[in-house]
């Protein structure tokens, strides 16, 4: 088995972009595109804290259930596709997790370095395990 | 195994350069999508096998672990019964498997629709 230890990748022709053969040969995708720019395992109760992220240096809390991630490497624009899900454990009440809903007042992404993410049943409600994704293009 | 790269040039720079870690962290560990009685596992990746484990509830367990229970779950629900709406919930999260549902806001139950997800985090 190969290995390669490399701390950073750069395109040769286009430094940005390293193209890669799809799995069944017949396309090419860029490898930048293809990751996920950030994610975030939040617990979004009492003093809110992420349990594990990528891309992220801290969390604002706004108010109940609506949270403000905030990105440490900025995207390269408010382009980005944003997802989000809540977590249900046993023993928890299923008044709490809700829709995860992205941006506000219809806007998705609110800047290129925050979003929100508010968890909403029939208001705004504090979620135990709030999951959200990023894909785009980091500046 | 066998290991074989094509390449033209694997450089060092500072410049427009991405750090291996999104590589690494970035990168998909679970995928699955599923038919709505959670029985047909339409596509996937790391997983080794779906549990239809009740109405709505789909159990997809994982063949390489993950390192710990801290990671991310997004999942996403078809179409059925006219589209009304399902909220997505993951339970029952270990290292090792998690469980996909589908809560109707219609009926006020789970219920079956076909499901997707995806996990990001670290493995083991």
């Amino acid at each position: 088995m190969s290995e390669i230890k490399v701390d950073n990748l750069t395109g040769k022709t286009s430094a940005g972009s390293i193209t890669v053969t799809s799995e069944g040969g017949a396309a090419t995708q860029s490898l930048q595109q293809g990751l996920a720019k950030s994610w975030l395992n939040l617990n979004g109760t009492g003093t809110i804290a992420a349990r594990d992220s990528l891309n992220i240096s801290s969390i604002v809390d706004h108010s109940s259930g609506r949270y403000g991630p905030v990105l440490n490497s900025a995207m390269s624009n408010t382009n980005y596709s944003l997802t989000g899900t809540s977590n249900l454990n046993p023993g928890d009440t299923f008044s709490a997790p809700g829709n995860i809903i992205i941006g506000s007042n219809n806007v998705i992404a609110t800047t290129t370095s925050t979003y929100e993410a508010s968890n909403y049943v029939t208001s705004y409600v504090d979620s135990k395990y709030v999951f959200t994704q990023v894909f785009g293009d980091l500046a | 195994m066998a290991g074989k790269i094509i390449a033209d040039t694997l450089e060092h720079s500072t410049a427009g350069s991405l750090d291996t870690s999104y590589v690494v962290q970035g990168s998909a560990k679970v995928y699955h999508s599923a038919n709505d009685a959670g029985t047909v596992l339409n596509g996937s990746l790391n997983v080794s096998s779906l549990t239809d484990t009740s109405s709505g509830q789909q159990t997809v367990n994982l063949s390489a672990s993950t390192a710990d229970t801290n990671y991310s779950v997004i999942a996403g629900s078809g179409n059925k019964d006219s589209g009304n709406a399902r909220v997505m919930l993951i339970q029952g999260v270990t290292s090792s498997s998690y469980v996909s549902s589908a809560y109707s806001t219609f009926s006020s139950t789970f219920s079956d629709t076909p499901q997707c997800s995806i996990l990001q985090g670290n493995l083991a």
